[in-house]
């Protein structure tokens, strides 16, 4: 008898031992966009950059991109996301003409290797450029809880974009403006992409049956750069009072297949530490514009 | 000066009787160890598509492991160094490093046994909880923690275990991953009631609880902190029958490896046996539910694992038959294996002199039947129950079949052979995620035969085929081995893809190696080419990228 009551015992044990918790649907917190309630513009607070590195033969990377879509939904304008087609999963197949086509870009191939991003496998990104070279890739299923720590940070700079794009000649003109919101140490550096949502293009994808969507659509690729793999620097190392502002322009000639209305600027000021070989990039603000505004309804 | 003299000659005689004391110690300490280091040589191959700039300067590949266990009666300490620099192709780049990654200590009585530091343990099949190392495969899932594991009468053992999972290098910090506690208790009838000690029934019963805890942080989905699970167990044997089983079932657990769904897991193993003198018979089925089960909701690779899932295929050994190997799919599946081996008589028809072995085994894994969990929610959404699933219906979709016939014939003192018929369906895009490739269909005959020339010298050959129109085509495959015991082998192999439909692919990837052994220490020394592929052990795979060069592996133990 004595030994049925130790067992008892020690099964009750056990189940008190394994706590657990049952959650009750809705399993997702619900919002307006914003985020946590903590505004919903970069006028005001910090916005965070997720580049989502990528590749048209990429089997799993459809995931990550659902899964920025699902931050963006959570957290409004105040997530940027750039993808950037980069690595081996993103080289164009000259013997397949579904995967010919070339999303690579200059900025984004020098980003891969700084980052050795593909080695470590796609998909997987970079929130912020969050940890330096050497711990700046994040896993997608990570994504979420850097994303909210980021968007929770000091509000240090407000990057204004103006679009002025000439269907004429094709020619876009873009005004950036950073304006810093105290005084700061260090340099920093501004960085301005081309941007384009709804490019229809074929893309591995392993939850669609076959393996292929022939009619995928990319969204927030990056098509080019306007001032350089890595941007300018701002400041020269000199230090910024608070409410300095430091403005530059652009030109930019489209390309066939770059349609303006689904196009967008990026632009987002970072900190490079001057260190060897400016290790540290971190972003500090990032902001987007439509190249043709869109019409209010 | 008086009491330095005084403090000299008090340490000189509580010296020399702690010496006596410390040599005492000395005849009944017991330290035992053993080591292993594989070292890699790349070099380029531009057939295989290796260059030099894809080797980039790392031509030499790393892994070695010491580990020493000291005892002194009832107490045991030990600890295991590690080394990956760098890891060997295949293994996760993760493990580049070295350093003590295990150290133990334990106290061992008749009725209770208490460990602090890693340790490995398992509970039941290992369901809800498996802790081991797997050398080949770069796997440790080892607990840093305490155990306990207490006998408080015969035939009765409870076990509790608390701790955080080794994640290659990485210490534990405060949320950096779960914290994992768990208890088991297993009751032997037969040891445990006098009445049935020399009872034909031999039964024992077992339940296990585990929980992990896990810091919410994610902003948008509500993450349970405390994931528990629960399993069942019990084993029976009647005369010549044995059978076994256990249930598992985990809360919910939404975890990347699930997409973030919220449905609870189940798992259930049953197998039965029967064997008699020249003829056995064995049958397991196996079906799982969504039960990975990792003390890191965000981790997908094979890291990280609470639970231990096995695959019931065949595990093949020889070259060809391994290429396609079947690893568990934890997000769900079902499945059954079944096994028959006969022994012919010596001196019948069909046996002839030394008799023969007949061994057929059939598997087949399918997916599970998955099913919208409400009108407005598709399958699989992220932040839902996900699906639902009726317990014992298979899908259409298989996973994996293999049948294979085995039959053993000696045919002289001198000769004997091993011939083996394989057919084996293969969801390549399932099992492998080579999305939208084709299932491959193969069928495979090995011909294993050994001549003695004397006692010691012998000469084996493995003739080997395997055939398929999907993947990379037809295979050839051939070895010769050479032994003369107990210290040396050489052998050379080739695999030949001369199907491939890609005709400079159609590669030789011929080795040749030799090794010897003496005692409990052993070198060998390969040279050639490995072809792409995946090791298994247990349902648990890595893969092996194609590679050329020297590889040269030294083991001891002492």
């Amino acid at each position: 008898m004595k030994l049925y009551r130790i067992f008892a015992f020690m099964l009750m044990l056990a189940v008190a031992f394994a706590a657990c918790e049952k959650i009750d649907p809705p399993y997702k917190v619900v919002t307006d966009g914003g985020g946590n309630g903590s505004g919903e513009s970069g006028d005001t607070v910090r916005n965070v950059l997720i580049e989502d590195f990528t590749g048209h033969t990429c089997v799993n990377c459809p995931s990550a991109a659902h899964k920025a879509h699902e931050l963006i939904n959570f957290y409004g304008q105040r997530v940027v996301v750039m993808s950037v087609h980069a690595g081996w999963f993103a080289r164009p197949d000259a013997h397949d003409p579904l995967f010919a086509t070339d999303f690579r870009t200059e900025s984004g191939e020098a980003w891969n290797t700084f980052w050795s991003v593909d080695i470590q496998g796609n998909p997987n990104g970079l929130i912020n450029r969050l940890g330096g070279a050497a711990n700046g890739v994040i896993n997608p299923d990570n994504w979420a809880p850097v994303v909210e720590d980021e968007s929770q940070k000091e509000f240090l700079a407000k990057v204004t974009i103006n679009n002025d794009y000439n269907d004429s000649n094709k020619r876009l003109s873009v005004e950036v403006e950073a304006e810093f919101q105290k005084d700061m140490e260090g340099e920093y550096w501004l960085y301005v992409g081309l941007l384009q949502d709804s490019i229809v293009a074929p893309q591995k994808d392993e939850d669609v049956e076959g393996g292929i969507d022939t009619n995928y659509v990319h969204m927030h690729t990056l098509r080019t750069s306007l001032n350089g793999i890595w941007g300018e620097v701002l400041n020269d190392g000199e230090t910024i009072v608070e409410k300095a502002t430091y403005d530059k322009t652009y030109t930019l000639d489209f390309e066939d297949d770059w349609v303006p209305e689904h196009c967008h600027i990026v632009a987002f000021v970072y900190y490079a530490s001057n260190e060897g070989l400016y290790d540290d990039k971190y972003v500090i603000q990032v902001d987007q514009e439509s190249v043709i505004p869109k019409l209010e309804e | 000066m008086r009491k330095l003299l005084f403090i000299v000659s008090a340490l000189l005689v509580f010296s020399t009787a702690s010496y006596g004391q410390f040599a005492d110690y000395l005849k009944k300490s017991e330290v035992h160890g053993s080591f292993e280091v594989d070292g890699m040589y790349y070099h380029a191959d531009e057939a295989m598509g290796i260059t030099d700039s894809i080797i980039d300067g790392r031509n030499f590949g790393f892994n070695g492991f010491a580990s020493v266990t000291y005892s002194l009666g009832k107490f045991s300490a030990g600890m295991r160094y590690e080394a990956y620099l760098p890891p060997i192709a295949g293994f996760d780049p993760k493990l580049e490093g070295s350093g003590f990654p295990n150290l133990w200590a334990s106290y061992n009585s008749e009725k209770l046994s208490f460990t602090v530091g890693n340790f490995y343990e398992q509970f039941g099949n290992g369901l809800i909880m498996r802790t081991y190392e797997e050398w080949t495969l770069g796997y440790d899932n080892s607990i840093n923690g305490a155990r306990v594991v207490i006998t408080p009468v015969k035939g009765l053992i409870l076990k509790g275990v608390y701790g955080t999972q080794r994640y290659f290098w990485s210490k534990y910090e405060k949320n950096n991953r779960g914290i994992v506690k768990g208890a088991d208790i297993e009751l032997n009838f037969n040891d445990a009631f006098q009445s049935m000690e020399s009872s034909k029934l031999r039964l024992s019963l077992g339940a296990s609880a585990v929980s992990k805890y896990q810091v919410d942080e994610d902003p948008i989905y509500k993450l349970p902190r405390n994931v528990a699970s629960f399993a069942g167990r019990m084993n029976m044997g009647l005369g010549r029958v044995n059978f076994s089983t256990e249930y598992a079932y985990k809360i919910n657990d939404p975890s990347a490896m699930n997409e973030y769904i919220y449905k609870p897991g189940q798992a259930l193993i049953a197998s039965i046996s029967y064997s008699t003198r020249g003829f056995g018979a064995f049958a397991m089925f196996k079906r799982i539910d969504n039960m990975s089960y990792k003390s890191d909701r965000t981790v997908t690779s094979n890291a990280l694992d609470i639970s231990y899932l096995p695959a019931i295929t065949e595990a093949h050994t020889y070259m060809l038959a391994a290429m396609y190997p079947y690893a568990t799919q934890l997000n769900g599946e079902i499945g059954y294996q079944l096994q028959i081996n006969y022994k012919v008589p010596k001196k019948s028809k069909l046996g002839g002199k030394y008799g023969m072995g007949i061994s057929v085994n059939y598997s087949q894994v399918n997916d599970i039947v998955r099913t919208a969990p409400s009108d407005t929610t598709e399958i699989g959404v992220p932040g839902t129950l996900g699906y639902e699933s009726d317990f014992f219906k298979f899908s259409d979709h298989v996973f994996y079949r293999d049948l294979n016939i085995e039959i053993d014939k000696k045919f002289s003192k001198k000769f004997k052979g091993t011939f083996t018929y394989i057919y084996q369906d293969f969801d390549i895009a399932t099992i492998q995620g080579h999305t939208g490739e084709p299932m491959i269909t193969s069928h495979i005959g090995i011909a294993d035969i050994t001549y003695k020339f004397t006692s010691k010298k012998a000469l084996r050959a493995e003739i080997q085929g395997l055939f398929t129109d999907q993947d990379k085509g037809d295979w050839a495959a051939i070895l010769l081995e050479y032994t003369i015991s107990p210290h040396w082998f050489f052998s050379v192999a080739d695999q030949y893809n001369y199907g491939n439909p890609i005709q400079s692919d159609q590669l030789h990837f011929y080795t040749g190696s030799f090794g010897y052994t003496h005692k409990t220490s052993r070198i060998s020394v390969t040279y050639g080419r490995q072809r792409e592929g995946v090791v298994c052990v247990g349902g648990v795979c890595r893969n092996v990228p194609a590679s050329s060069g020297f590889y040269v592996t030294l083991s001891s133990s002492f």
